[in-house]
């Protein structure tokens, strides 16, 4: 026994070290794992938020050209989208505002309080939180195109889990072709501007440039939110597919609004995918 | 009491200038792969009478608050105990032991800018190769 306690008495610093990395590695392990274990422990609490707040609100007196170019920018997008609805509609159609007519999806706008672009685990804050209604695994589109997907909700925040953080996958679709694609964002090989597709069918036509949009089939976006332009094409012989590089719509490092995409028949689909 | 006060303001200090200043600094592509970790020197500038339990402690604690800022709770935690369970082992690289008093602080000035950066240029080396 004395033995033991002189042992332990030699070794106590490499025991106390060995301790605490226990705890953080059990620690970074149950954040990968859950999203719940991390609502106390993330920026989405009441201390960081509320520092991340203050700071948003000092950038944002620096960044309100910016802003009002970014939502000047979806104003245009969103009347010319309104009227070619009405163009298209005409009289034998059900009108929008029309009973019959569900309307699936809700946007909510919310500010990005802070945003993170050049780590391998990025995250984004914004200031809606579950008081608005806001819940996990709702989208969260910018201006221009998807920006990613809520994973944690405080009362007056939100972590989103943007396109640029390698837990992030989403099906898309290639416009020209039609041809299916699972978005990632591989650690080491993508940086903020880029994200790889992968299971394109090798004999599907991609150009440069081509435009990549959501399928819809996650529930979590609508179908044809833009995604990013084909920048690198490359061949997977053995696999019989290629593996595309596209440049991302949203540009990560200038978000600064954005609209969280509420799917009221997500629980639906999921249910119906389940029987199947 | 005032040197805890002093190392709570240094905390605090160098936390905000890594998360809303070095954070924020966008090397283009290269962002994703280098960032530098400066909160790290709070710890490697404490004396050498410090004790290891002390520091590592200390180096869990701010590890941590980095943790919560960056969303990556535990890996700041962890590279930071590590890096500071080799703070002695690192020092003996550039130094021996007696070269230094054990009161004073291990800054720029006080250990010559040459042993300095090769013994924080080490420390920065060991955390960038834990984090990819």
């Amino acid at each position: 026994m004395r033995n033991l306690i002189l042992l332990i008495q030699k070794y106590r610093n490499l025991l106390f070290f060995l301790f605490l990395e226990f705890i953080a590695i059990s620690f970074l392990f149950s954040w990968k794992n859950t999203y719940h274990h991390s609502t106390y422990i993330s920026s989405s609490n009441f201390i960081t938020s509320t520092v991340w707040n203050w700071k948003n609100k000092i950038d944002s007196y620096f960044n309100l050209s910016e802003i009002n170019k970014q939502l000047a920018d979806e104003n245009a997008f969103l009347k010319e989208m309104l009227l070619n609805k009405e163009i298209l509609l005409g009289k034998n159609f059900v009108k929008s505002g029309d009973s019959l007519f569900v309307k699936a999806f809700k946007f909510q706008e919310a500010t990005i309080i802070q945003s993170q672009f050049k780590f391998s685990e990025n995250h984004i804050l914004i200031n809606k939180g579950s008081i608005n209604g806001i819940e996990t695994e709702m989208g969260f589109k910018g201006t221009k195109g998807i920006i990613g997907r809520v994973v944690n909700v405080s009362a007056h925040y939100a972590n989103v889990l943007p396109v640029i953080n390698a837990d992030f996958k989403l099906s898309v679709i290639h416009n020209a072709s039609n041809s299916w694609g699972d978005l990632s964002w591989e650690k080491g090989i993508n940086d903020y501007r880029t994200a790889t597709i992968n299971n394109i069918p090798i004999y599907a036509k991609v150009n440069l440039n081509d435009l990549f949009t959501t399928t819809g089939s996650d529930g979590i976006f609508p179908s044809q939110i833009p995604v990013g332009k084909v920048l690198k094409i490359e061949k997977d012989q053995e696999a019989q597919k290629k593996v595309i590089t596209i440049e991302l719509i949203e540009d990560f490092s200038n978000i600064h609004v954005g609209f969280v995409v509420k799917n009221n028949l997500r629980s639906e689909m999921i249910e119906i995918q389940k029987n199947e | 009491m005032s040197n805890s006060f002093q190392h709570i303001y240094w905390v605090i200090g160098l936390l905000f200038f890594q998360l809303f200043v070095i954070d924020v600094i966008d090397l283009g592509t290269y962002s994703s792969f280098f960032t530098p970790l400066i909160f790290s020197y709070v710890i490697f500038k404490r004396k050498l009478e410090t004790t290891v339990t002390e520091l590592l402690i200390f180096a869990f604690i701010v590890g941590f608050l980095v943790d919560v800022f960056r969303n990556t709770i535990g890996l700041n935690i962890s590279v930071l105990l590590l890096v500071t369970f080799l703070r002695s082992r690192i020092l003996n690289l550039i130094s021996a032991r007696e070269d230094f008093d054990d009161n004073i602080e291990l800054n720029l000035f006080n250990i010559g800018i040459l042993r300095y950066l090769f013994y924080y240029g080490v420390v920065l080396f060991f955390t960038m190769l834990y984090f990819t």
